[in-house]
C-alpha cells in the first residue's frame, strides 16, 4: 500500500505537512480498492453486459 | 525586475516566486519564471493546456512577444496575457454551491493534470475566479510536472474547500465568512472543534477533516523531535499515480455528497410580502429599466441587497456585467443557480453594515469592495430603511460609502408609512426624526447631483437617478 521511502523537502514552493502526506497516502491506498472496483471491474462488467461505462465526473 | 513606469506586481502575488501576477497598462499579466520552463511547455505540449481550455476549466491566454517591454528581467521565460476577469471576488463571498464549484472545477483539473503527467502544486480557492456565473482557473502557473509523491495541495484543499462547505452543511451558511478571517484556509484544528460529532458519520469528512487533522497534530510532533535528534528529512510515503486518482475521487465524492445547510432566512422570499401589488412591481421594472437606459453603465452595474437578481438581471440582460449583491446566503445561492451559465452575471454575497475589507499581508493581499470599485452604476432599491432604520447609518454616511462605490446611483427611497418601514419600526423606539424625503436628498445632495426623481405608481416610493460630484 504506503511506500515509505520518499524524502520530504523535494517539494516546491508550498509546504504539504508531514502529517497532511502521509494520512494523504493511507487514505490513498484504501481509496485505491474502491476506486478499482468503481473504475475498472464495473467497465467490465459493462462490457459484458453491453452497457456503456458512467462517467464519474458527470453524475 | 519590473519596469517601476509601467509595470507593477500585484500585492496578493507573492508566494510563488516562479510565477507571479503584474499589472501593465491596466491589464493583468502573468509572468512565469525561467525555472518554470519545463513545467510551462509541458502544460503547452501535452495537451493539457488546449483539453483544460476547451472544457472551460482553465483561462485561456496568449503570450506576449516581446517581453522586455513588460519587465527587463533575464529569470523571465514568459510572459502570459490572459482573459481579463471583469471582477476579482472572494472566497468568503462565495454561496455555498460557488465554493462547491470552484472546488470540483479544482479537483477536475487536478484529475485532467494528472492524466496528462502533470499536477497542481498548490490548492488555493483564490486560484478560482467566476467570470459571470462560471468558475474559471485562472491560475496557469500551478502546474508542475507529476511524481510518485502525496499531492502537495491536499491540506491546502481541505482547509479552502472542504472544511468551509462542512461548515457550511453542519453548522450554519454564514460561516461562509470564516475564510475572511483565516486568509489560508480555515485550520483543521479549529474545524475538528466546530464542527459537530455528526459530521463524523460522512465518510469523506471523517477522513479528509477529522483523520486528517489527527495525523498532522501527531506528526508535528514527531517531526519536531525528529529535528531534535538532528535528522534533517523526514521520510514520507510513495503515491502511484492511480492512488492520486483514488485520492481525487475521493475528494471529488466527498465534495459531491455535501450540501447547504437548510434555513429560514428573512429575504428567500421577501417579493411574496412585498409592499407591490404585480402591477406596481412591474411598474418599477420599467421604472428602472429606463434609468438604467439614462445612466448608461458601460462596463458594470453593482446591486446591493439584489435578493433574487430581479432587477439585477435588467442590466445583465442588456450585456452590461452586472454584481448582484446580497446578505443572504440563501439567496445568493438561489441566484447562482438561477444564473449558472450566463456570462455577465455575478451574484456575491456581502454584508454592507461590515463589507469585505482589504486583509492579508500589509492589509493589500485581498482588495476592499471599494478598491475594486467603483462601478459605472450603483443600485439600491428597497434597502436605504434596512441600511438607515434597520442599522442606524445616518443618510450622510450612506451617501458618501455608495458614492466610493458608483459613479452613478439609483437608489430607492422608502418613506415612513410603507408598510416595510412601520414594519420595522413596529418593534422599536422611533428615534429617526431625519428619516424623510428632504434629508434624504439634502444628504446625498452631499455627493450626488440628482439627475431625476420619478414616483413609483401605486406606493409611497420614490426612484432616484443620480451622478456623482
Amino acid at each position: 500500500m504506503a511506500n515509505f521511502s520518499v524524502i520530504l523537502g523535494i517539494f516546491s514552493y508550498l509546504d504539504p505537512g508531514t502529517g497532511s502526506a502521509i494520512i494523504q497516502a493511507l487514505i490513498g491506498g484504501v481509496a485505491a480498492v474502491g476506486f478499482f472496483f468503481r473504475h475498472h471491474v464495473r467497465a467490465f462488467f459493462a462490457k459484458l453486459t453491453g452497457k456503456s461505462k458512467k462517467d464519474d465526473n458527470e453524475d | 525586475m519590473t519596469d517601476q513606469n509601467t509595470t507593477q506586481r500585484h500585492s496578493s502575488s507573492f508566494r510563488d516566486p516562479e510565477g507571479y501576477v503584474v499589472s501593465h497598462k491596466g491589464k493583468i499579466l502573468r509572468v512565469v519564471g525561467r525555472s518554470e520552463k519545463e513545467n510551462y511547455d509541458k502544460l503547452m505540449d501535452s495537451g493539457l493546456y488546449d483539453k483544460a481550455v476547451s472544457k472551460k476549466l482553465l483561462v485561456n491566454h496568449k503570450e506576449i512577444k516581446d517581453i522586455s517591454s513588460v519587465i527587463k528581467d533575464q529569470k523571465v521565460y514568459k510572459i502570459l496575457e490572459p482573459s481579463q476577469i471583469p471582477i476579482i471576488s472572494y472566497p468568503y463571498e462565495w454561496s455555498f454551491d460557488q465554493l462547491k464549484d470552484a472546488a470540483l472545477l479544482t479537483l477536475d483539473l487536478l484529475k485532467l493534470a494528472v492524466e496528462h503527467g502533470m499536477t497542481l502544486k498548490d490548492a488555493s480557492a483564490y486560484n478560482v475566479q467566476f467570470v459571470g456565473s462560471n468558475p474559471i482557473f485562472i491560475d496557469t502557473t500551478s502546474f508542475e510536472i507529476r511524481e510518485d509523491t502525496p499531492w502537495v495541495g491536499y491540506k491546502q484543499f481541505c482547509e479552502h474547500f472542504l472544511v468551509p462547505l462542512s461548515l457550511m452543511k453542519y453548522n450554519d451558511q454564514y460561516l461562509h465568512r470564516m475564510p475572511r478571517l483565516f486568509i489560508d484556509g480555515v485550520p483543521l484544528h479549529v474545524a475538528v472543534k466546530v464542527l459537530p460529532a455528526r459530521a463524523r458519520l460522512n465518510a469523506g469528512i471523517a477522513q479528509h477533516v477529522f483523520l486528517h487533522a489527527r495525523s498532522q497534530a501527531r506528526h508535528q510532533k514527531a517531526g519536531a523531535k525528529h529535528i531534535e535528534q538532528g535528522k534533517k528529512l523526514v521520510k514520507v510515503p510513495k503515491m502511484s499515480k492511480f492512488q492520486q486518482l483514488a485520492i481525487i475521487d475521493s475528494l471529488r465524492r466527498t465534495v459531491k455528497s455535501l450540501s447547504p445547510r437548510k434555513m429560514e432566512t428573512e429575504w428567500g422570499d421577501y417579493y411574496d410580502f412585498t409592499n407591490y401589488n404585480r402591477k406596481s412591481f412591474s411598474e418599477k421594472q420599467k421604472l428602472v429599466e429606463k434609468l438604467i437606459k439614462k445612466a448608461n453603465p458601460k462596463k458594470s452595474v453593482w446591486d446591493f441587497g439584489a435578493n433574487n437578481g430581479e432587477f439585477s438581471s435588467i442590466a445583465s440582460r442588456n450585456n452590461i456585467y452586472t454584481v448582484a449583491f446580497d446578505i443572504d446566503p440563501n439567496a445568493v445561492n438561489k441566484n447562482y443557480n438561477q444564473f449558472k451559465g450566463d456570462e455577465n452575471m455575478l451574484p456575491l454575497l456581502l454584508d454592507l453594515t461590515n463589507p469585505s475589507p482589504s486583509i492579508g499581508w500589509g492589509l493589500e493581499e485581498r482588495a476592499s469592495i471599494i478598491d475594486r470599485g467603483p462601478s459605472d452604476l450603483l443600485m439600491a432599491l428597497a434597502l436605504i430603511h434596512h441600511i438607515s432604520i434597520g442599522n442606524n447609518v445616518p443618510f450622510p454616511q450612506v451617501a458618501k460609502f455608495f458614492s466610493e462605490c458608483g459613479k452613478n446611483l439609483i437608489i430607492e427611497f422608502v418613506p415612513k408609512g410603507d408598510s416595510k418601514v412601520d414594519t420595522l419600526l413596529s418593534t422599536r423606539k422611533d428615534i429617526f426624526d431625519n428619516y424623510n424625503e428632504e434629508d434624504f436628498e439634502k444628504a446625498f445632495n452631499q455627493y450626488f447631483k440628482i439627475v431625476e426623481k420619478v414616483k413609483i405608481p401605486k406606493s409611497k416610493r420614490t426612484l432616484y437617478l443620480m451622478r456623482r460630484k
